[in-house]
């Protein structure tokens, strides 16, 4: 579903040219959700920019469903196959549209039909009652500003979620309620995650497949089973791993 | 049993709004020793209400209440403010989540060191500036020479933590509150400013209250743990023991935490019981 | 508020507008509006600004009911007389009723500045938001042009483009709006490159909004009430500069009533008829000041800042 093949990304131009990520490949299956971790820097944010269209000075190969996108330009067959989860839930919902308007907005720009029945069909979707409609998001708790972006995120039916560490900013009852509806969302709607976080407990209850990141590289690859039973290569990743033991 | 270095009894936070009162802190009691207590609660718990209202540090619509606010045997909530004033540079430190707040922007940072070591000191400029080096290099900065001369902005998160416990080596505080000073750092960082942390306090009787909302950091960094919910205490355990805890509250807390070493399909969700607020802690 | 018993219109209205279970669009902009409302209400200072600027629109609209005098009857037979209980404020050197002269200048007045806001707001918050969120050689371009308008000091510049445009209400106008946009337009790339890379254009952009739709739909709201406050501030050098432009006699021409103009025309007569240049000269002093008290007013209750 998600084809990524020796992707550079750079920032800056000239002598300050920086090369972010350094020939990262990895595949993801239809269904699957995969993990990419690491700590600020790391690059890991920079790969999900670039899959995502955000950042546009990059090289290398990215395939979604098939087709190949290119930097510069995306179709809007390319935009409607995938969408952002971020991470922060007060910068990612626009502090003057009402909660309805933020989710019709990606009906509206594709001139979906509807989007009123829509909207009231995704806040259900997300579990939150019909009347959030009408709520500013200052009126709204962090949670539930993260469960109206995953709706804007799922208005266009896109297959593919990139989820930009969706709970960090989250209490912990308030992520594990956030983790469960993504899960729940993933089987009923057959969906493709990618997401990137440092937390590795998140990791290794969501992904199927994780993706070590230090310096713009992926160091090691591993299975959820292969990380819960310790079975990992590099000194880097045991001492990641260990953040997310309680027993000591 | 010693004489506590911080003793609160019955602390209340209220906040006068327009009809109601909101009451954001309920009855806290707790006492510090030469320990490390974590605090621990969620976004509204009044967890870091707690910690400002030790520092006399509240926002200005706050109003705190107390039976007792004691540290070094002074009622802090009396003290005069330039008493506290004294109290807060000298005996009482504050580390917050991002050291840009706490640093002089307009200051460099090993001068800021060194302005410590005069205050406290009483060190001649010269030998100010060879004291601040030689501390930029006892919290681990590689390259004390380069780190000395950059403003706040231009020194990263772990560094910025590293600077303000540097100062803290000099002015050699009896408690230290430190509220999340660690949520913005990456892990391995993480791990050399906790350790840093318990350096400063190993030479002297410190205590530290530890405020956060990360439980797995705070059973292993920390002595003891006290969990607020709702402005009140819940329960308070020996850090070790926190996976025994009693009440349904923490014991939502750690279910609702994925954990590697005890893999599930499907997170528990807490579910919130509205006694909890009514009820007083033991 | 006091009788609780008694659930009547005005309580229903109060819940109404303050319920958290919201229930339409409409009944979600009416809350937004009420707690502004509020807020801006809770400061006296604002609310003296309010009552003014309310005061001057009133005099305005019914300035034929509150004239005691046609402004514009000349009675040489009446000239230069004290203020007295025929004439509040005196008369002028042709025999006519400057208290009529400066209800009726009012209208002037607002015309002017209304005039001048709906020109400057959407040229100036257009011309910042186009050059902040497009960037490169677009920002370049427009914000040269921005700093050499605004290196003129604008009494200067207005001057010479009502001097090139000639005299009169409408070309003074024009001159004054050339030379207020710089700051309204600075103002909006500012507040444009604050939100550009926010998260939710981020997230509009990836959607496939086009450069129109973002700027109208997520930089506009972000962006408007800065604006409102800066031009609500403006108002008051804008009702200076008429004065200005009018007292040097290149904008209002005779025998419009404009306080400029009229302060002016007194100047010759300063020592024997001091009520000539007073009142009109009070009538700028208080609405511009009303105008900045509103405008620091307005500030507290928009500015996202505060909220």
């Amino acid at each position: 579903m998600i084809d990524v093949e020796n992707l550079n990304v750079f920032y800056g131009r000239g002598a300050q040219r920086f090369h972010a990520v350094r020939g990262v490949s990895f595949r993801v299956a239809r269904g699957e959700t995969y993990g990419l971790v690491g700590e600020s820097g790391s690059g890991k944010s920079s790969v999900l920019n670039a899959i995502a269209g955000r950042h546009t000075d990059w090289t290398g190969s990215v395939r979604l469903d098939g087709t190949s996108v290119d930097p510069m330009r995306r179709t809007t067959v390319d935009r409607r196959k995938i969408q952002i989860v971020f991470q922060d839930p007060y910068g990612a919902i626009h502090p003057r549209h009402t909660v309805g308007s933020t989710i019709a907005e990606p009906l509206e720009i594709h001139g979906l039909p509807d989007p009123g029945a829509t909207v009231e069909r995704l806040l259900a979707q997300v579990c939150l009652p019909p009347r959030f409609r009408w709520r500013y998001p200052h009126q709204i708790s962090g949670g539930q500003r993260q469960r109206v972006s995953i709706a804007r995120a799922l208005a266009l039916d896109s297959p593919i979620l990139l989820l930009d560490e969706p709970t960090s900013a989250l209490d912990v009852s308030v992520q594990a309620e956030v983790l469960n509806l993504l899960q729940d969302l993933r089987s009923e709607r057959g969906l493709t995650y990618l997401m990137v976080t440092h937390d590795m407990g998140v990791v290794g209850h969501m992904c199927d497949r994780i993706g070590v990141m230090r310096d713009g590289q992926i160091i090691e690859e591993l299975t959820r089973e292969a990380l819960i039973a310790g079975r990992v290569a590099h000194p880097y990743t045991k001492e990641l791993r260990e953040t997310a033991l309680l027993v000591g | 049993m010693n004489e506590p270095i911080l003793s609160v009894r019955n602390l209340n936070v209220t906040f006068p709004g327009l009809g109601r009162v909101t009451h954001a802190v309920r009855g806290v009691s707790f006492d510090i020793g030469n320990e490390k207590v974590g605090l621990i609660g969620e976004s509204g718990s009044g967890k870091s209400l707690t910690g400002r209202s030790i520092m006399r540090l509240l926002p200005k619509a706050a109003i705190p209440r107390a039976d007792r606010l004691r540290f070094d045997g002074r009622e802090i909530l009396d003290l005069p403010e330039a008493e506290m004033r004294h109290l807060r540079g000298h005996r009482i430190a504050m580390i917050l989540q991002d050291p840009k707040f706490s640093l002089n922007p307009v200051m460099c940072v090993g001068d800021q060191i060194a302005e410590t070591c005069r205050i406290h000191l009483k060190l001649g400029r010269q030998d100010a500036r060879l004291r601040a080096m030689e501390l930029l290099e006892k919290v681990h900065i590689r390259d004390p020479e380069r780190v000395y001369p950059l403003y706040p902005h231009e020194v990263s998160g772990g560094m910025g933590q590293r600077i303000m416990i540097a100062m803290m080596v000099v002015a050699r505080p009896s408690l230290i509150i430190a509220d999340e000073p660690t949520s913005a750092l990456d892990v391995s960082v993480r791990a050399q400013v906790l350790r840093l942390l318990d350096e400063l306090r190993s030479e002297t009787a410190t205590g530290l209250l530890f405020i956060s909302h990360d439980l797995n950091l705070v059973r292993r960094f920390c002595d003891r743990v006290i969990i607020m919910y709702a402005g009140r205490i819940v329960e308070t355990l020996p850090a070790a023991r926190l996976h025994e805890a009693e009440h349904p509250y923490t014991q939502g807390l750690l279910a609702a935490l994925p954990r590697l070493d005890r893999p599930v399909d499907r997170l528990a969700v807490l579910r919130r019981d509205p006694t909890w607020t009514e009820e007083v802690a033991p | 508020m006091t009788d609780m018993a008694v659930p009547s219109r005005r309580h229903r209205l109060h819940a109404w507008l303050v319920d958290e279970e919201v229930t339409s669009g409409r009944q979600a902009r009416a809350q937004q509006w009420y707690r502004g409302f509020r807020s801006l209400t809770s400061s006296p200072v604002a609310v003296l600004g309010l009552l003014i600027v309310a005061a001057l629109i009133l005099a305005a609209l019914f300035a034929p009911w509150l004239a005691t005098h046609d402004p514009y009857r000349q009675d040489l037979t009446l000239t230069l007389l004290r203020p007295s209980a025929e004439h509040w404020m005196g008369t002028d050197e042709l025999g006519r009723d400057v208290w009529s002269r400066l209800v009726y200048g009012a209208r002037t007045t607002l015309y002017i500045t209304i005039l001048v806001t709906v020109i400057v707001g959407p040229i100036g918050f257009l011309i910042g938001a186009v050059a902040g969120y497009a960037g490169g050689w677009v920002d370049v371009i427009l914000m040269r042009v921005t700093d050499i308008l605004l290196a003129f000091p604008s009494l200067v510049l207005a001057l010479a483009f009502s001097a090139s445009l000639g005299p009169g209400i409408g070309n003074a106008v024009l001159a004054i709006a050339l030379t207020i946009w710089p700051p309204v337009a600075r103002l909006a790339r500012a507040e444009t490159l604050t939100v550009r890379n926010s998260d939710y254009v981020a997230a509009a952009r990836l959607q496939g909004a086009s450069m129109g739709r973002i700027i109208r739909r997520h930089i506009l709201p972000i962006c408007l009430p800065s604006i409102i406050v800066r031009l609500t501030l403006n108002m008051a050098s804008v009702i200076l500069t008429a004065a200005g432009l009018g007292f040097l006699g290149l904008g209002a021409q005779p025998p419009i009533a404009e306080w400029g103009a009229m302060a002016a025309s007194g100047r010759e007569y300063l020592i024997d008829a001091w009520w000539l240049t007073t009142f009109p000269g009070l009538a700028i002093l208080t609405v511009s000041m009303a105008f900045n008290l509103l405008g620091d007013g307005l500030r507290d209750v928009l500015d996202p800042r505060n909220g």
